[in-house]
């Protein structure tokens, strides 16, 4: 266990390292921000001293070196637009994000486990031919109409629901965080919802399968001949026997919409991370955009290190070596 | 209406009080303002951009400020006098209190003036670079020098917000990002980046209390979702409608579309100091637009009026000069004249190429109203002419550096007079290139006649008002009888509001909500 998680960290140092080389690389091609910082009126010179400042007017292995150097001291650098420090700016916004993105995996798992194994047990019934036709039709929407549909019906027809923003928040340990109020749950529903309807249909079909190639399997048999009921069958042995990637599909999809809910948080004016990063990426901000495909590299690094984890307690024979 | 309404109490009646009670209990309304985009920062000097500059606008004052028609009216100075060409003296309001409580007084105007000087990450530095000196007389009178005539003074004071000297002596440059402290109309109660920002009225404020007690920004920099919002009630007013969502902001009662001339130019730039060009290309191998005739013949050459209908969905208005009327140097006498193909087709013969030439328009993607679609327009109606015309629209990061390097020859290109005033073009995009002066940093064609030169510098070295607008409108005609440039249109402003508010959009779009009222 120990080697393991020594192992895992050399890599995860290894992999933000080559991250933090090829973005600040493509950044640098990119183009040069201070054209974009100061207003058309300026002067030349104007332009040249603050290029000099930000340190932009030196070669790239120099900008480089220099970033290393103080992201060793934990150092980010601050933000070109804002002038804040480049991490502060982003870690302000993670709990809107995770908040999105826990909200919505939860829907998809609770909605989408059980319906799934309904629709791999009784496959003949006229509800599970819905579900799986309703999955088809969650896989191929594209997200951004389902939002803006999703916002039209329930916001501006009939009224019941916010269209964009988070709400009311409270701070909890610092965390702004919108669930814990009547209001700012009102203005969650639609953006989860956006999300977790490819997620959904994502894990039924999941489940679907993996449950019917268990149901054929030698030890449902023996179980169901030990006089076993059936539900204690399929809702506890083979269940465990589907969920490794179930899980799998889980932690990479978690982290998926926490990196990339852009969408959905630009339809929803959702004050998320990834509406942030396009900014960031619009306006050439290279320290903002930097701290966070760092942070985002680190978090699906131990995103997959947790669904190992949890794999050894759903299999026993699976050991972290 | 009322069926949305009826439809609410009814799911209301039936889910019992969860639904129902944020929406029913309505206390004094803040007005809610849907923002395309938000405010980079709070500092004053950090970025001149118009969504910061607008906010900041309801925080702080300048000595002297704008009217909604650009004009200059007094702010924190109430009267200036000029004993001397070199000298400015300005009088300061007495009595005015910072948000926090400190008095304000002539320390402050001296600080805020040098600060915005001299910061290493001001954005401003351009706007007071003909402040030379800054003396306090006593508490309320302010002494300020230029090195040589500036009679746009006032107009450039008029961007420039006064800070609280104690307050960012006393809490540091980076706090005043988030934490500002100004004399303004409004002080800043919460500000949840990339969520909201409100404003709860300064009482005190030296113009009498304003009418709105909260105002609350949204930034909704999704098209859909600003139009959503405001259908919906849940805003109040939004800013750049999508053009598309005219129509069904229009069919609905409760709210209305508003638009005003805005103060953005879309104009073509040429190469015109080379007699090589990187992208046009006579059968010579000369570059064509060093020719009077050539340019004056793609003037005539473009159907603006079609771009403005088809393109522009008649969002805006034909150019015949570089600043709208909203401007203070705008010339009345001149009009654009009629789309003419055949006078296009000979001037060109007449300058030598009775064949066209090969060019390549140069446009960026992403950063004007329909910027592509205008390039490409511009390119089908060039391609008449006999002109082998290529349309190459690229991002605004790639675009903008591109044009600095001088590797293009005939671009689109986007420029507005912020401070209403016609120097702004004159100096940055009219005046020869010259670096060491700070003239024609857009001038990136490289345009050059002596003659305006002279006037440009003359306007800007004059303190009498009637004669600059003379020397500014002498300017003009001279750089539009070169054709040095090609002005397509003007852009209009486009708005939609709740019918309860009571507002009418102003030249800079800016957003103050002291003028504001909601019924």
């Amino acid at each position: 266990m120990l080697g393991y998680l020594i192992r895992r960290i050399l890599q995860s140092i290894l992999v933000l390292f080559c991250v933090s080389m090829v973005v600040f690389a493509i950044m640098y091609l990119s183009g040069d921000p201070v054209e974009m910082l100061l207003p058309p009126e300026a002067t030349q010179k104007q332009v040249e001293d603050l290029r000099r400042h930000l340190g932009l007017d030196k070669p790239f292995h120099v900008q480089y070196l220099t970033f290393l150097q103080k992201a060793l001291h934990g150092d980010l650098g601050k933000s070109f637009v804002f002038n804040q420090p480049a991490i502060s700016l982003i870690v302000e916004r993670i709990p809107a994000t995770m908040e999105l993105a826990v909200c919505a995996i939860l829907l998809a798992v609770i909605i989408g486990l059980p319906a799934g194994m309904y629709a791999a047990v009784r496959p003949n019934s006229f509800l599970a031919k819905s579900i799986m036709s309703g999955s088809l039709l969650g896989i191929s929407l594209p997200v951004f109409w389902l939002g803006i549909i999703l916002v039209l019906v329930f916001s501006v027809i009939l009224g019941w629901l916010p269209s964009s923003g988070r709400g009311e928040t409270e701070l909890v340990f610092g965390l702004r965080l919108g669930f814990l109020t009547l209001n700012g749950l009102k203005h969650l529903i639609l953006p989860s919802l956006t999300i977790a309807v490819f997620q959904l249909a994502l894990i039924v079909r999941l489940v679907r399968a993996g449950m019917q190639e268990v149901m054929l399997q030698d030890f449902v048999k023996f179980l169901k001949a030990k006089g076993l009921s059936e539900r204690r069958v399929i809702y506890i042995h083979a269940l465990k026997n589907i969920l490794i990637p179930v899980v799998t599909i889980i932690g990479l999809q978690l982290g998926n919409i926490i990196a990339f809910a852009v969408v959905t948080e630009s339809i929803f004016a959702w004050p998320g991370m990834g509406k942030l990063v396009i900014e960031s990426i619009h306006g050439l901000d290279r320290p903002v955009v930097l701290s966070y495909l760092l942070i985002v590299s680190l978090m699906f690094v131990f995103l997959n290190f947790l669904v190992d984890v949890i794999y050894t307690f759903l299999d026993p024979r699976i050991r972290l070596k | 209406m009322t069926k949305s309404k009826w439809r609410l109490l009814c799911l209301a009646l039936g889910l019992g009080l969860m639904l129902a009670g944020p929406a029913l209990v309505y206390a004094a309304k803040p007005l809610v303002h849907g923002a395309a985009s938000e405010p980079r920062s709070l500092d004053p000097y950090f970025h001149s951009e118009t969504p910061t500059n607008s906010m900041n606008s309801n925080i702080y004052d300048g000595l002297l400020g704008y009217d909604s028609e650009l004009n200059v009216v007094p702010g924190l100075a109430d009267k200036w006098e000029t004993p001397d060409k070199l000298t400015w003296i300005f009088h300061l309001r007495k009595g005015v209190k910072f948000h926090d409580g400190t008095p304000f007084t002539a320390e402050d105007v001296k600080f805020s003036l040098e600060r915005c000087k001299t910061w290493a990450k001001s954005g401003f530095k351009s706007t007071v670079n003909k402040v030379k000196t800054v003396e306090v007389l006593d508490p309320y009178k302010v002494k300020i020098t230029t090195p040589d005539p500036f009679g746009i003074l006032p107009r450039k004071l008029a961007q420039v917000y006064i800070m609280c000297k104690a307050y960012v002596q006393k809490h540091g440059d980076d706090a005043q990002a988030d934490k500002p402290n100004g004399t303004g109309p409004y002080k800043l109660k919460e500000w949840v980046k990339g969520d909201h920002l409100t404003l709860a009225a300064n009482e005190g404020y030296f113009k009498g209390a304003p009418k709105i007690k909260e105002v609350i920004l949204r930034p909704l920099t999704n098209d859909a979702t600003r139009t959503a919002a405001l259908l919906s009630g849940e805003v109040d007013v939004i800013d750049d409608v999508p053009v598309l969502d005219v129509a069904r902001i229009k069919a609905d009662s409760k709210v209305e579309v508003v638009s005003r001339p805005g103060l953005r130019l879309i104009y073509l730039q040429m190469d015109q100091d080379r007699a090589k060009s990187p992208k046009a290309k006579g059968p010579d191998g000369k570059n064509p637009l060093l020719k009077v005739k050539v340019r004056k013949a793609l003037y005539y050459g473009i159907d603006e009026n079609a771009i403005v209908k088809h393109v522009m969905n008649g969002v805006a208005f034909p150019a015949g000069q570089f600043y709208p009327e909203a401007v203070f140097g705008y010339d009345k006498s001149i009009k654009r004249p009629a789309y003419d193909p055949n006078k296009a087709k000979q001037l060109l013969k007449e300058a030598g190429y009775p064949n066209g030439f090969e060019i390549t328009i140069d446009s960026p993607n992403d950063r004007y109203v329909n910027d592509a679609k205008i390039a490409q327009a511009v390119g089908s109606s060039l391609a008449k002419l006999g002109i082998k015309i290529k349309v190459n629209a690229i991002p605004k990061k790639t675009f903008f550096p591109m044009t600095d390097r001088r590797e293009s020859s005939f671009f689109l290109i986007g420029w507005s007079c912020a401070d209403g005033d016609a120097s702004a073009f004159l100096d940055s995009i009219a005046h020869t290139y010259d670096k060491d002066k700070g003239f024609g940093r857009y001038n990136r064609g490289r345009y050059s006649n002596p003659k305006a030169d002279k006037l440009i510098e003359a306007a800007g070295a004059t303190v009498n008002q009637d004669e600059r607008l003379k020397s500014m409108q002498e300017a003009q005609k001279i750089v539009l009888q070169d054709q040095a440039f090609i002005p397509l249109h003007f852009q209009m402003d486009l708005y939609a509001k709740s019918k309860k508010l009571d507002w009418k959009p102003r030249a800079d779009h800016y957003f103050w909500y002291y003028d504001m009222q909601l019924k």
